[in-house]
C-alpha cells in the first residue's frame, strides 16, 4: 500500500488495535494472500460486467405497509449500557 | 433400535403414528447430545427446558391434527448464526456470546409452523469464517468419525451433530462451501440452495451476496423434506425470490436416465487426493451404469474462483461486521473512556483472529487505490465464472465433482497457514459466486476410513433435479454404509 505503515492504516479503517507483534504477523500474512489475489490481474475482464449480486436482476421490493415494530425495552436488553430508553455512550461533546 | 438411529422422516412417521411421543423424542435428543457431545463439541447451547415445554404443545397439536407434516415433533438444532428468539445466538464469537435475539429467522418461523422443536444451537467457525470449525470462541468442533480430525466448516457443528447421531437433522449456512465441505468430511448429506431460494432474514450476515441457509441430514429424503419447509419467498429478505411452491420430495425418484451429467476435469486435477479422485470417477461410472449420459467437460476460470471469492467475501464481511460497535448489542469493553476507545477496544476484544484477518483484508480490497484492482476486478471475474457455469448448464443438467480436495485433516493443521485453508475451498466457492445450488452426499471412504463427499452442482432453482440425482445415487450406490450415525470415539 502507498501509506507508510499499511497495516496500521487498515487497523484504523477497521477500528482494530493490534500489538506491534500482531501487526507484523498480519502484515506478512496479508502480503502472501494479496500476492495470491494478484492472480486475478491475468484475467481479461474488459467485456465483463460488475456482478456484486449472484443473481443480477434480484432485488425484490415490497409495499411499504405499517407493521408492528419492536419494543424499545426489548431492543435495549442486549445493550451493555443504557439509560432509560436510550443506549448510553461515552461523552461525545466537550463542555 | 434407539431413537437416535432413525432418520428424521422415520422419527416423524413414528410420532404421527403415536408410537413415539414428542416429549420422548426431545428427551432422547437432549440425553444423546449431552452424552455424545463431550467428544464432539458440536453444541454451543442446549435448550432442554424450552424444548420440553414446547413438546407438550406440539404433541397436542399433533393429537388434534394441527401438525400433520412429516417432521412435526422432530427436534432440530441449528447453526448458531441463525437468530432464535430468546435463545442466545453467538455466531461462535465472543462478540455475541451474550446476544439473545428478540426476533427470529424466517427459517425458524417456518420450522415452527411445521411443529419442529428447537433443542440446541450448533458450534461453528466464528461468523462463518473458516473451513474447519476451529475458529470458534467456544472451542473447536471435532469430527465424530475421528476425534483427532476436524469436521470441516464453517457449519461443522451442524454436520458433526448429525454424523454423531446427536441430531436427526440440522440447518447450516453456506457462503463458500460451509454446508457442503463439512458434509463431505463427516459423511452426511447437505444442500446449498440457489441464492434467493431460502430467506436470509435472521441469518447473521457474513457475505450477504453469497450466504444461504440449507439442510443437513443423514440422507437425501430428509434433506428434501427440510428444504420443503424452509424455502419460499419472504418479503423480509429483499433478495428472496418469488417462485411457485415446489415439492422437493417429488424428486425422490430413482431414475437418472434423462440426465446429462458433466464431469469438469478441472475439479479432478492436481492437488486432489488420489482416493477422492477415484471415488468421484467411480460415482460418474455409477451414473453411467444407471443410464445417465455422462461425459468429461471443462469449465474455464475455476483457478480464479478462490481469489475472487476471498476478495468479495472479505469485503462484504468487513462491511457487515462494522455494525459491531459495542453500543447496541454485542461485546462492550470496560475501557470506554471515549467513543473511539469504545469502538477500538470492543472490537479488538470481541473478534477472534480469523475475523480480524478478514476485516483487514476486506478493508484493504475496498480502500481507495485498491478498490478497482481488487474488489471491482473480483466482481468481474465473478460475472465470468457465472457465465461459464450457465453456458455449461445449457448442455448438462448437472455437474459432478468432489466437495473438497481431500478428506478431513487433523485438528490444528490449518490454523497456522490461512492461505492454505482458503485453497481448500477450491471445489465449493465457485458455486456461491454464481449463486447456484449444490448438494453433497457420501461417496465412499479413503484408506483411513474417512468419508469422501460427492458434489452435485445444478443450474439455478434445479434443486429437484439434484435431489433426484442424489437419491438415485444413494439407492444404487454399492457403498451401502449409512451416512454417519456413529458413536463418537474419544
Amino acid at each position: 500500500m502507498k501509506e507508510e505503515n499499511p497495516i496500521a492504516y487498515l487497523c484504523k479503517l477497521s477500528r482494530l488495535e493490534l500489538t506491534a507483534e500482531e501487526q507484523q504477523k498480519f502484515q506478512q500474512e496479508l502480503d502472501t494472500i494479496v500476492r495470491y489475489f494478484d492472480r486475478l490481474q491475468e484475467v481479461d475482464t474488459q467485456e465483463a460486467e460488475f456482478l456484486s449480486q449472484a443473481v443480477a436482476d434480484l432485488n425484490m421490493l415490497r409495499t411499504d405497509e405499517p407493521q408492528n415494530s419492536w419494543q424499545a425495552k426489548n431492543i435495549l436488553k442486549n445493550a451493555a449500557e443504557k439509560q432509560g430508553n436510550c443506549f448510553q455512550v461515552p461523552k461525545i461533546l466537550e463542555g | 433400535m434407539e431413537l437416535w438411529e432413525l432418520s428424521a422422516l422415520e422419527l416423524g412417521a413414528r410420532i404421527q403414528r403415536k408410537e413415539v411421543g414428542v416429549k420422548e423424542a426431545v428427551l432422547a435428543a437432549i440425553e444423546r447430545a449431552t452424552a455424545q457431545d463431550k467428544n464432539c463439541n458440536a453444541f454451543i447451547t442446549l435448550c432442554a427446558e424450552t424444548a420440553l415445554d414446547k413438546a407438550e404443545q406440539i404433541q397436542s397439536g399433533i393429537d388434534n391434527g394441527t401438525f400433520r407434516g412429516p417432521l412435526a415433533g422432530v427436534p432440530v438444532a441449528v447453526k448458531d448464526n441463525i437468530c432464535t428468539v430468546e435463545v442466545r445466538t453467538t455466531c461462535g464469537s465472543k462478540m455475541l456470546q451474550n446476544f439473545v435475539p428478540d426476533y427470529q429467522a424466517t427459517v425458524m418461523d417456518r420450522l415452527e409452523a411445521e411443529g419442529a422443536i428447537l433443542f440446541g444451537k450448533l458450534n461453528m467457525d466464528e461468523f462463518g469464517m473458516g473451513s474447519t470449525s476451529e475458529t470458534s470462541f467456544f472451542g473447536p468442533v471435532k469430527n465424530p468419525l475421528d476425534c483427532s480430525r476436524v469436521p470441516g466448516g464453517s457449519s461443522g457443528g451442524s454436520a458433526a451433530s448429525v454424523a454423531a447421531g446427536e441430531a436427526w437433522y440440522t440447518l447450516g449456512s453456506d457462503t463458500g462451501g460451509s454446508i457442503r465441505q463439512p458434509c463431505s468430511f463427516t459423511g452426511t448429506v447437505g444442500i446449498k440452495p440457489t441464492y434467493g431460494r431460502v430467506s436470509r432474514y435472521g441469518l447473521v450476515a457474513y457475505a450477504s451476496s453469497m450466504d444461504q441457509i440449507g439442510p443437513i441430514a443423514s440422507n437425501v429424503s430428509d434433506c428434501a423434506a427440510v428444504l420443503n419447509i424452509i424455502s419460499g419467498y419472504d418479503p423480509k429478505d429483499s433478495t428472496s425470490v418469488r417462485r411457485p411452491e415446489e415439492d422437493f420430495t417429488r424428486g425422490l425418484v430413482c431414475d437418472v436416465r434423462d440426465l446429462r451429467i458433466g464431469v469438469p476435469k478441472e475439479y479432478l486435477q492436481q492437488g486432489i487426493q488420489e482416493e477422492v479422485r477415484r471415488a468421484i470417477r467411480k460415482a460418474a461410472d455409477l451414473y453411467a451404469d444407471m443410464g445417465a449420459e455422462v461425459e468429461e467437460c471443462s469449465i474455464a476460470m475455476t483457478e480464479y474462483a478462490v481469489p475472487a471469492y476471498y476478495i468479495l467475501a472479505s469485503a462484504e464481511a468487513s462491511s457487515n461486521l462494522s455494525r459491531y460497535d459495542g453500543i447496541r448489542y454485542g461485546h462492550r469493553t470496560g475501557r470506554d473512556s471515549d467513543l473511539d476507545t469504545l469502538y477500538y477496544q470492543s472490537r479488538t476484544e470481541g473478534f477472534g483472529l480469523e475475523a480480524k484477518r478478514r476485516i483487514l483484508l476486506g478493508n484493504f480490497a475496498l480502500s481507495a487505490g485498491y478498490y478497482e484492482a481488487y474488489y471491482q476486478k473480483a466482481t468481474q471475474v465473478r460475472a465470468l465464472i457465472r457465465k461459464n457455469f450457465l453456458r455449461l448448464f445449457q448442455k448438462y443438467d448437472l455437474l459432478l465433482s468432489p466437495a473438497a480436495p481431500a478428506t478431513a485433516m487433523k485438528l490444528g493443521e490449518s490454523l497456522t497457514n490461512p492461505l492454505k485453508m482458503y485453497l481448500g475451498d477450491v471445489c465449493t466457492v465457485a458455486l456461491n459466486l454464481a449463486g447456484l445450488p449444490g448438494m453433497v452426499l457420501p461417496s465412499g471412504t479413503d484408506a483411513k476410513g474417512l468419508p469422501i463427499g460427492l458434489q452435485l452442482m445444478g443450474n439455478a432453482f434445479s434443486e429437484k433435479t439434484l435431489i433426484r440425482a442424489g437419491y438415485s445415487f444413494e439407492q444404487w450406490s454399492v457403498h451401502k454404509e449409512p451416512a454417519g450415525k456413529k458413536e463418537a470415539n474419544g
